[in-house]
């Protein structure tokens, strides 16, 4: 009974996620259409012959009509074609498996400082309100909210990598020190190939990287788990719990903070989508080999089709990513199964 | 309304907000304004221009890199590589994130605000695509939308505040579309908008008017949140390159300048214009927090403004009772619902043959507590009682000074006895019932004697005075001795947890040792006694219906076989068959079990189906209190009539009520509390409390009343056996 409430409950949440899909493909699509000229002769319009130009043109389909160029796009984006860029002999696909792993990696790190010490600090500090404790830890949540990603990076940069030597001052682990690669992701890969050393390496290299960007997410963790609990512990089955003589602890746990973290399960779908996009900033500080700094190298070329690409593709994992977190909030949440 | 009633009105929650709130908010107001000072008039004070040469001319060293001075007198935040005052850079920064706030905030209302009108308009498919076109732009990052937005308005058109101002705004424009479009929504359905079009209003005028004053009450805390993201937004936007060019002074892009200072040990460049970006967002942040805190009813700490109480008022009451009524009616219900938890349905009646709404009926006096010496009132004497009441006061913490919702209460319960505690809403009677266990939301206080009998012999049955009893051992009376058993059945159970997990868990709180298939027992027991199924065990809360939920609820309070089941409202928002259910196995309760309990409703014919005696209370106090039939029949205080008068019956054919509202409980007024809207009223019952005592023309030794029409209530006349 319940695996049938949830099939029916994955199959109208997918077909939820395919509109919203076709709409941000669609603005994508036609946000990089409005620039004057083509693609390609914005990119390297004044260094080739005009025959060569419309040669590039007629290859790259630009002289369809727009339509069947939407189409064409369309069915790119759902088979996995995001187009060959112009400035990069390997195709978008290539250069997102090259790139991806670097910022997914970096994310994840981030996203587990974010939610370490912003779901620990917000719920003490929601069933402590306004104690010292809970102005502190709110404080310190909307400081490191208001602290731009790229600031703290750069500060840690110069105090631990600089001044200290603590860390390197960028990079990913490369040469001897990066694993064999399997997937891309060197964390994966180390402990696939149980290469310790390469283990040591890639986190060391991915720590500083990975705690500021956390930091900064966990401000936004912090404020909204304690609101949460400010709100869960009032609720009337903490107080029933309560009047049940359930101790303090349980009732805290079993109740008030399991309630209050449904919501946050909710929103990490749309942190996750913001981390990836902050990210950028990290990667720029740190030189992270990443789709971030990818994106910004075509942005900077002037290779809209690159451009395009790679925002394509952060729309599908973005898409996906809100698919998955709420299929894990109706494996948690009875509720929403319904 | 007047200007000033309106400024008051909306200062309220903000003075009632508790003073770290306060604190805060004021905080993050002063932070803001001053960068707004600095914005407008900042570059007129500051001692250099931002874009001007601050290298020496002496020294002009072709091909080479300015020195980067070090802070000092004359830079106070030294200069930067390209021989810049670093402090007249931030400040230039302040203005133009200022005005790319304000554009963008602009450029996200002007498209958002229409489409979202358009969208609750029209509905239909136009809805259904701008809904998932903005959610589809929500969830994108918005740090990435903006970067390709400003690099597409930087080709198309320049880059320039224009282009980056729009770059941030697009990002905000699903935020606005959504708060106009839900209000859109609803308020088309508002009865008075087809009102409005019978007297030849346009409907859409009206909706964008109505929708226009309930939007912008929301605007403030969306626009400071926004703003503080927009300041990061924008300078994140600096830092990639694609943000306000230079040479204007931009606080992203000057850090981005910075950033190969780090590796030469130069920190005052990279410093200063972060320093100036947290403490604007951190600004804006706490104004826009703490307004949120304030006005979100949800977050609202009640009972932790104000002083903290320490003990039971001393004496009476002084008599000032200058506040307007219909404040001190909120005021007053707000800590009857003290303890009650945010979206609480209270009363939603389903309209039985009998039921009275208790408030307003012409009626009578009332008086204050027993001094602990008088005569004691109990059912049946010389039995134990199983609880013992005696001089209870509860107090909440209130901006406005302490609130009694209980001032000196007086009750006796016999084993298997049920005694109905009625009362209009707010008249301290769920106060009254949480504080039998001793149960207070947070800033509560009791007073008084609360002793629960022992309950045979061995551990922890014997005797127990709850008032000043441990946490512990409140604990473990609570759900094992003494029930409480709520209204409200949808909410009170946990959403994420099983039936069967709340009964493990509440028996396991008090008899960790037994073990899993006792406990299952137990419950499918206690469950099969309600009419709940063994199958249905393992199901969610959210699978029952609400009655179901509410036997549920009664299965629980009564699984380990309390002494004392105290029912608060049990029934609302029940069926009428659902409700008779409900009575018969509370009946059954006390017949088989001996269980004592306490009924409190506002439904004065459940009272006279279930209970034995009733106790009326009215402003924190018991004003009357009798056998069930006696009391009814022969009410002897004023506001017991009123209420008997304001109920339907088969032969009701003019409706009573009592006219005007119950004092404010913060200031309540000397003498007698129901004195101003009592119809015997007399000179006396403004100088004296009454005391309760027997009614001279009663049939029953234990009904007594507060009221000075009665020989001996009067504190002035000898107590009745002093009379004999």
């Amino acid at each position: 009974m319940a695996s049938s409430s949830m099939r029916r409950y994955l199959l109208s949440r997918v077909a939820m996620t395919l509109p919203m899909l076709l709409i941000l493909l669609t603005v994508v699509f036609l946000m990089l259409r409005v620039i004057p000229g083509d693609p390609i002769a914005a990119t390297v319009g004044d260094r080739v012959s005009s025959e060569e130009l419309e040669n590039r043109r007629e290859a790259a389909g630009l002289n369809d009509p727009l339509i069947v160029q939407y189409g064409r796009y369309l069915l790119g984006a759902v088979t996995g074609d995001f187009g060959n860029p112009v400035t990069d002999r390997r195709t978008t696909v290539q250069v997102i498996a090259d790139t991806f792993p670097a910022s997914f990696e970096l994310v994840v790190v981030a996203m587990i400082v974010a939610v370490g010490f912003g779901v620990t600090i917000g719920a003490i500090a929601g069933r402590l309100r306004d104690t010292p404790f809970d102005v502190a830890g709110r404080l310190f949540g909307i400081v490191s909210y208001a602290a731009p990603v790229f600031w703290v990076a750069l500060l840690g940069q110069l105090y631990l990598s600089v001044r200290l030597g603590w860390f390197p001052t960028g990079g990913r682990a490369s040469g001897f020190d990066a694993p064999e690669s399997i997937t891309g992701f060197y964390v994966l890969d180390s402990l696939l190939t149980w290469d310790l050393s390469a283990l040591g390496a890639s986190l060391y290299h991915l720590i500083l990287p990975g705690f500021t960007l956390g930091l900064v997410f966990g401000g936004i963790f912090l404020r909204f788990v304690r609101v949460n609990m400010l709100q869960t512990l009032r609720a009337d089955y903490v107080e029933a719990a309560h009047a049940r003589g359930v101790s303090e602890r349980l009732v805290l746990f079993r109740h008030a903070f399991k309630n209050a973290m449904v919501p946050v399960v909710t929103i990490t779908g749309l942190q996750f989508a913001l981390l990836l996009g902050n990210s950028i900033l990290t990667e720029r500080v740190f030189s992270w080999p990443g789709l971030g700094n990818a994106l910004l190298s075509f942005l900077g070329a002037r290779d809209y089709v690159g451009v395009q690409g790679i925002i394509t593709f952060y729309a599908v994992v973005v898409v996906v990513i809100s698919l998955l977190i709420d299929v894990v909030n109706a494996l948690i949440d009875p509720r929403i199964r319904h | 309304m007047s200007a000033r009633a309106r400024l008051a009105r909306t200062a309220a929650p903000f003075r009632a907000a508790t003073r770290t709130a306060q604190v805060l908010i004021v905080i993050g107001v002063l932070m803001t304004l001053g960068f707004v000072f600095v914005a407008t008039l900042g570059p007129t004070l500051a001692p250099y221009e931002p874009t001007q040469y601050q290298v020496d001319p002496e020294e002009p060293e072709a091909g080479q890199l300015p020195r980067l001075e070090e802070p000092s007198s004359d830079h106070l935040m030294g200069t930067n590589r390209d021989g810049f005052d670093v402090f007249a850079r931030v400040i230039g920064g302040a203005r133009v994130a200022m005005i790319v706030v304000l554009v963008s905030t602009l450029i996200a209302l002007l498209v958002g605000v229409p489409l979202g009108l358009l969208a609750g308009y029209r509905g239909g498919r136009l809805d259904r695509i701008l809904v998932t076109t903005m959610d589809a732009i929500y969830t994108f990052p918005s740090l990435l939308l903006a970067i390709v937005v400003a690099f597409l308005f930087g080709e198309l058109f320049a880059p320039g505040v224009a282009s980056a101002a729009s770059a941030v705004g697009i990002v905000y424009i699903p935020q606005y579309f959504r708060v106009v479009r839900n209000h859109t929504l609803s308020v088309k359905q508002e009865p008075f908008v087809e009102g409005a079009r019978s007297l030849g209003a346009k409907e859409r005028t009206v909706i964008t008017r109505y929708v226009f004053f309930n939007v912008v009450q929301s605007v403030p805390v969306i626009f400071t949140l926004n703003a503080a993201d927009a300041v990061l937004t924008l300078a994140s936007l600096g830092f990639l390159g694609y943000g306000v060019p230079p040479p204007a002074p931009e606080w992203g892009f000057d850090i981005q300048q910075a950033t190969q200072d780090i590796t030469s040990g130069v920190w005052w460049t990279t410093m200063w214009p972060g320093v100036a970006i947290i403490l604007l967002v951190t600004g804006l942040t706490l104004v826009g927090e703490g307004l949120n805190d304030v006005i979100n009813p949800l977050l609202r700490a009640r009972g932790l403004s104000g002083t903290k109480l320490r003990g039971a008022p001393i004496g009476g009451s002084d008599a000032d009772a200058s506040l307007p009524r219909g404040r001190a009616k909120a005021a007053d219900r707000d800590a009857d619902d003290g303890a009650d938890p945010p979206g609480a349905t209270t009363s939603t009646s389903p309209n039985g043959p009998h039921r009275a709404d208790g408030p307003d009926g012409p009626a009578t006096a009332d008086r204050d507590s027993l001094p602990p010496t008088a005569p004691v009132h109990s059912a049946t004497a010389g039995v134990e009682p199983v609880l013992k009441v005696r001089d209870l006061r509860v107090g909440y913490r209130t901006p406005r000074g302490p609130l009694w919702a209980v001032d000196g209460v007086d009750l006796d319960l016999a084993p298997g006895e049920a005694l109905g505690l009625v009362g209009e809403s707010g008249c301290g009677k769920s106060s009254l019932s949480r504080a039998l266990l001793n149960l207070m939301p947070p800033g509560g206080l009791v007073t008084g004697q609360i002793t629960l009998a022992a309950r045979g012999d061995g551990p922890g049955n014997e005797e127990i005075e709850l008032v000043d009893a441990s946490r512990r051992q409140l604990r473990s009376i609570r759900g094992d001795r003494a029930s409480l058993v709520f209204q409200e059945p949808m909410t009170r159970l946990d959403p994420l947890m099983r039936v069967s997990s709340h009964f493990r868990e509440a028996i396991k709180a008090h008899r960790p040792d037994l073990s899993n298939d006792r406990v299952r027992e137990l419950t499918e027991t206690a469950l099969a006694k309600m009419g709940i199924p063994r199958t249905r065990v393992d199901n969610y809360p959210h699978e029952f219906s609400g009655g179901m939920r509410q036997r549920i609820m009664l299965a629980l309070g009564i699984v380990l076989q309390p002494q004392l089941v105290i029912a608060d409202e049990p029934t609302t928002s029940l069926d009428v068959i659902v409700e008779a259910q409900i009575l018969d196995i509370l009946a059954e309760l006390r017949r088989d079990a001996d269980v004592g309990l306490v009924m409190v409703t506002h439904n004065l014919g459940i009272v006279a189906e279930t209970c034995d005696r009733v106790a009326v209370m009215y402003a924190g106090k018991i004003v009357e209190m009798g056998p069930v039939e006696q009391v009814f029949n022969a009410p002897a205080h004023p506001y017991t009539q009123g209420l008997m008068a304001s109920t339907i019956s088969l032969e009701t054919t003019e409706l009573h009520s009592i006219e005007g509202s119950p004092p404010d409980l913060i200031d309540p007024p000397d003498g007698c509390r129901f004195a101003a809207r009592c119809p015997a009223v007399m000179d006396r019952c403004t100088e004296v409390i009454p005391r309760l005592t027997r009614p001279e023309d009663t049939a029953v030794d234990d009904h007594l009343a507060a009221c000075i029409l009665h020989p001996g209530a009067d504190p002035a006349d000898p107590l009745p056996d002093e009379r004999s």
